[in-house]
This record gives C-alpha cells, structure tokens and sequence, in this order.
C-alpha cells in the first residue's frame, strides 16, 4: 500500500504534478525527500512564476493595505514589476523597529476583564471547589475556568486568544487546551505551547471572589 | 524589545568613524549593510518572494505546493511584522514562519513528522544561494552511486524524462527501468541519510 503511495509521489514529483498525500512510513519519508532534493536540482525550477508572483501580491495588498483612495493598485503592480532583485531598501536609522517573534518579546501582563456593566455571578459553591479544584462556567457573556490552588482564587477566560475557540480542560496537572489548533494554556493564562509564528496572548483574567459560601466572578449582567 | 536594533544601529556610527579616514568608499558599504532594512510590507515580499519561493521549491520538489506555501507564509508573517526592520530580523521572521508552514505541510501529506527545513538551505540569504545548494546536494547524492542508478535518476528527475524515455536511453524494457528506478532511489535516500548525518 505505501509502495504504491510513494511510487506515485515521486511520479508525480518528475512530471511537475502536485503529489497526493499519503500515509507514509519512515522510510517513504526519507525515500520522498530525496526525491524532493533530486527534482530541485532540476535547474531553473525553483524560480517563481511572474504571474504568481503579481496575484500573490494584489493577494496581500488586499489583507494588507487599508482601503485608501490614494492608493491604487496599479500603481503598486508597476512599482513591483519595475523592482529588481536587490530591492529598495530605506535607510534604517529608526530605532524601536522590531518583530515580536523574532525578538522573543512577550505580550504585557495579562489583562483582567472589567466589564462595564457587570454584576457578580455565582459560579459554585464553595464546597464545589475544594482546594485544587478547576471548573469550568458560563457567567453572562464571559466563558473560563475557576480554580482554587493553595488556598487563592483564579479565574481566567476560556477562549483562546488566537481565533476565539472555545478551550477544554484536560490532563494532569490540568491546563487548557484550545481544539482548533492545539495551543496550551495553563490555569493563570500563560501561554504553554503553540505553533503558530506570532506571540499568542495571555489569557485574559476574570475577577473573582467568595461570599457566602459561594464562589462569584464579576461578568457582564446577561440580559443586557 | 528593541535591543537588537538599538544595538546595531549603536555598532554602525563608531565603525563608520573609525574607519573614515582609512576608507570612504568602504565605509559607506559597510554603513548601507548594517542599516538596510525594510520600510513596508511591500518592499519586505519584493527583496524576499525569490528567496521564499526557491526554499519552499527545494523542499517540497512541485510548483503547485510551492506556491501554496509561499502563499501561507507571507500572509502569516507580514500581518504582525512591525517595520521599518532590519533585513536579518525579517529573513529570520520569514525563516521560522517557513519552517512552520513547512512542518505543518510534511504533516499534512505524509502523516508524520520531517525535519522540515535542515539548516543548509536556512544559511541561504539570498535567493541566489539556495539553487546551487541544492544542486550541490542532489549531486553529492547522484555521486556517491553506481552508474546505472546515477544514469536513471539522472535522466527521470534532472531532464524529465518519462520512463519509457528513460528506457530506451538505457536500452533496458520499461519494466527493467522501473525496478532500476525503485532501486537506485532507496539506495539514494540511504545515501541522502548518510550525508544528513
């Protein structure tokens, strides 16, 4: 069975077809990048096409670029043809340039939300959350978890800071885990993993509090 | 955060002076290599979609993939980009997005885990560096086998030849090209391993 994917991978790799996916074992694996290597060395084929090239960048100017009148893109498709190799490069000079992910920064401390109108939602009683414990509540619009570790109360939002799925409890020692991409958060909304090239967000902190025996977070009124 | 760039433009001005007196052509290239950097976006694809293009070309060895790829790792890594930046922070940026992209890609298609984007081919800077790489590779690879396993893959991945083209070049049945073939390709990833390692 993988013979058959492999082979056809590798066929399909000569005559500049786009490869099927395919379960591939270890050997396939290694098998598939040497092939990957062999037809690279094809020479010139690892140029881009011009026409790629142009769609790939109307593509961005359209994610990019505010709309502004003053900005048409033809000026910009001309600009682009015209450029060579080397580039325009500006002069640098300005200090306080710099990209998060490369420089390793970390987004500030976690915000705590602070609804505008909010009023305190009981979320469990005490006894529900003995020290240790994590649960998970809807309170208003906020969705998180509540957890009582050495003595002290922590809420956070359970909503991942990348495309806002909802995150789930899981494993020991417990921490959250977002099902659309795998990020991992732990219990006070530091970031634990993800694969994504961009700083993730902390997740944001919700108020908490306890009285009467019960166990509140400060959300927004529901019926607003 | 903004330590690197604070540092490098602090290094340029007192090697810009002390070498003026010995120098003013060569202190004038060595300003515009340590202050080049990207103003926008727009510049940031120009000077990189070559580079990024051949990278991703050299790694998963088809057009249609490649541009799929290239495609994905520009509309994640300029977004959060803050610029003006220097050249080596973004290549850096564009490189660790790669290998993201790339990581899921192998993922996605062969259902495991591949190293993803070794670090020869992350050492090229310049688009121009990354096809003689790999060209040095393949034939690194091809070298190291016995002549009829080199003559095949020679003919079938460098000129594209079909099998029964392959075939008749080698005066062998298109059957007999096709176990050549198979062979001579396991015995180049077991060679490709060796090299790796």
């Amino acid at each position: 069975m993988t013979m058959r994917g492999i082979n056809r991978y590798v066929e399909s790799l000569i005559s500049s077809r786009r490869p099927r996916r395919f379960r591939a074992s270890e050997d396939d694996a290694s098998l598939a990048r040497t092939a990957v290597t062999l037809r690279a060395a094809r020479p010139g084929s690892g140029e881009p096409d011009e026409e790629f090239v142009t769609a790939l960048h109307k593509k961005l100017a359209a994610e990019l670029d505010p709309p502004a009148p003053g900005q048409a893109a033809g000026a910009r498709r001309t600009f682009l043809r015209a450029a060579a190799a080397t580039g325009t490069v500006a002069a640098a000079g300005a200090a306080g340039a710099g990209i998060d992910h490369a420089l390793g920064a970390r987004t500030a401390a976690p915000d705590t939300i602070t609804p505008s109108h909010g009023i305190w939602h009981t979320v469990a009683a005490s006894t529900d959350l003995p020290d240790g414990a994590v649960r998970p509540f809807t309170a208003g619009a906020l969705t998180g978890f509540v957890e009582r570790a050495g003595g002290q109360l922590r809420a956070v939002s359970g909503i991942c800071t990348h495309q806002g799925c909802r995150l789930a409890l899981s494993g020991r020692p417990a921490h959250l885990v977002c099902p659309c991409h795998g990020a991992t958060f732990a219990l006070d909304g530091v970031v634990l993993t993800h694969k994504f090239p961009v700083p993730l967000a902390t997740l944001p902190q919700i108020e908490v509090r306890e009285t009467d025996s019960v166990v509140q977070v400060y959300a927004p009124t529901s019926d607003l | 955060m903004t330590g690197g760039l604070t540092a490098s433009g602090g290094q340029g001005t007192p090697l810009g002076g002390t070498r003026a007196g010995a120098s003013g052509a060569l202190v004038t290239q060595l300003r515009a290599v340590d202050n080049k950097s990207y103003a926008d976006w727009d510049a940031v694809y120009r000077d990189n979609i070559g580079l990024v293009h051949r990278l991703m070309f050299a790694r998963v060895g088809n057009r249609p993939d490649a541009e799929d790829l290239t495609t994905e790792v520009f509309l994640a890594a300029l977004r959060p980009m803050r610029l003006p930046s220097s050249v080596g922070e973004v290549r850096a940026y564009l490189m660790a997005t790669a290998r993201t992209v790339l990581a899921r890609y192998w993922a996605r298609k062969l259902g495991l885990q591949v190293t993803a984007l070794s670090e020869d081919l992350e050492q090229a800077t310049t688009a121009n560096e990354v096809g003689p790489e790999i060209a040095r590779q393949a034939h690194q690879i091809l070298a190291a086998l016995p002549d009829r396993y080199r003559q095949i893959l020679q003919l079938r991945f460098l000129e594209g030849c079909t099998v029964a083209e392959a075939a008749q070049a080698l005066g062998v049945s298109v059957a007999n090209a096709k176990v050549l073939q198979h062979r001579a390709m396991r015995r180049a990833a077991q060679i490709a391993a060796g090299l790796d390692s």
